[in-house]
């Protein structure tokens, strides 16, 4: 489990032409049990001046991390060990109804998506991701 | 052997070797193998269940899975480090989820398990899927280097 405080900051960091895509720094939280999943998805986020407020190992850390944290989104795994992402996902939920989590998920996960999806998951993405589906994805969930 | 099995397992390979690290690789024709038969350091398993059950199996050197990881993470990652082992994981895994999506086309679905990784120069991997320990594996090719993907199946 790793929190802000843990990770090389790069929040808020100017683009090279000075300008920010985003009117404010959104505070993301990443769920994954994959350290470098976890890595490719901070950066791609970072890039586009997200904050990653915390990185979560497996769905119970998920639910910790965001109840300590409160982040403006979430972007969960499914496949993880000791709880997994849909699990983690209907936990989240219960405890904040509005929380925007977006599924990221292996290709062959989607059947367990369309369920995410039912449950409340504002959308997902496949892995590999791609940093503009990705960012496109967390944006939409956060409502932009 | 299950042709369709295979067939996905293959083209699932060739799209992540294209898509994850912008390579074009070779893959051969699937052929019925013996356990054990390609020896390299670094090994991956991921199991499977539901319709079929079984496991796959990826095996390729540590340079080769340290080549990956670096194409993956965007920098330079050492062989047998914590990251060449987390990323060859995920990357396969990756690999399996898209032969599931190929496979659930024409075949029963099945639900896959975490990756675990092996690395070492000297071990036997035993998967107990089926008494005569046999298998199927594809071998590819990519630039000078090679990997083995294996389909053991119950």
């Amino acid at each position: 489990m790793v929190r802000k405080d843990d990770l090389v900051s790069s929040i808020n960091r100017k683009r090279p032409d000075g300008l920010n895509k985003l009117d404010k720094s959104y505070r993301v939280l990443v769920v994954d049990d994959s350290t470098t999943m976890r890595k490719i998805v901070g950066q791609q986020l970072k890039s586009e001046a997200y904050e990653v407020c915390g990185e979560g190992s497996n769905g119970k850390e998920g639910v910790d991390l965001y109840k300590e944290l409160g982040p403006d989104v979430v972007t969960m795994d499914i496949n993880m060990p000791v709880m997994d992402g849909l699990e983690s996902l209907k936990a989240i939920l219960a405890y904040d109804p509005n929380a925007k989590v977006v599924m990221l998920t292996s290709e062959g996960q989607k059947d367990i998506v369309i369920t995410a999806l039912t449950a409340g998951a504002k959308g997902y993405v496949v892995k590999p991701p791609n940093k503009a589906t990705l960012c496109e994805r967390v944006k939409s969930a956060l409502g932009g | 052997m299950n042709d369709a099995l295979n067939l996905a397992v293959r083209d699932a390979t060739l799209d992540m070797f294209q898509s994850v690290l912008g390579k074009t690789a070779q893959g051969a024709a699937p052929v019925e193998s013996a356990a054990n038969a390609r020896t390299y350091e670094t090994a991956v398993v991921i199991s499977f269940m539901g319709g079929i059950s079984g496991a796959f199996a990826l095996r390729c050197s540590k340079k080769l899975a340290a080549n990956i990881a670096s194409q993956m993470l965007g920098t330079d990652i050492a062989e047998g480090s914590d990251d060449m082992r987390d990323a060859i994981g995920e990357f396969f895994n990756m690999v399996v989820g898209a032969a599931k999506t190929r496979f659930a086309t024409n075949g029963e679905p099945f639900k896959i398990s975490v990756p675990t990784t092996i690395i070492g120069d000297n071990y036997v991997l035993h998967i107990k899927a089926n008494e005569a320990e046999k298998l199927t594996r594809i071998d590819f090719g990519c630039e000078g280097d090679s990997l083995s993907v294996e389909v053991y199946l119950k």
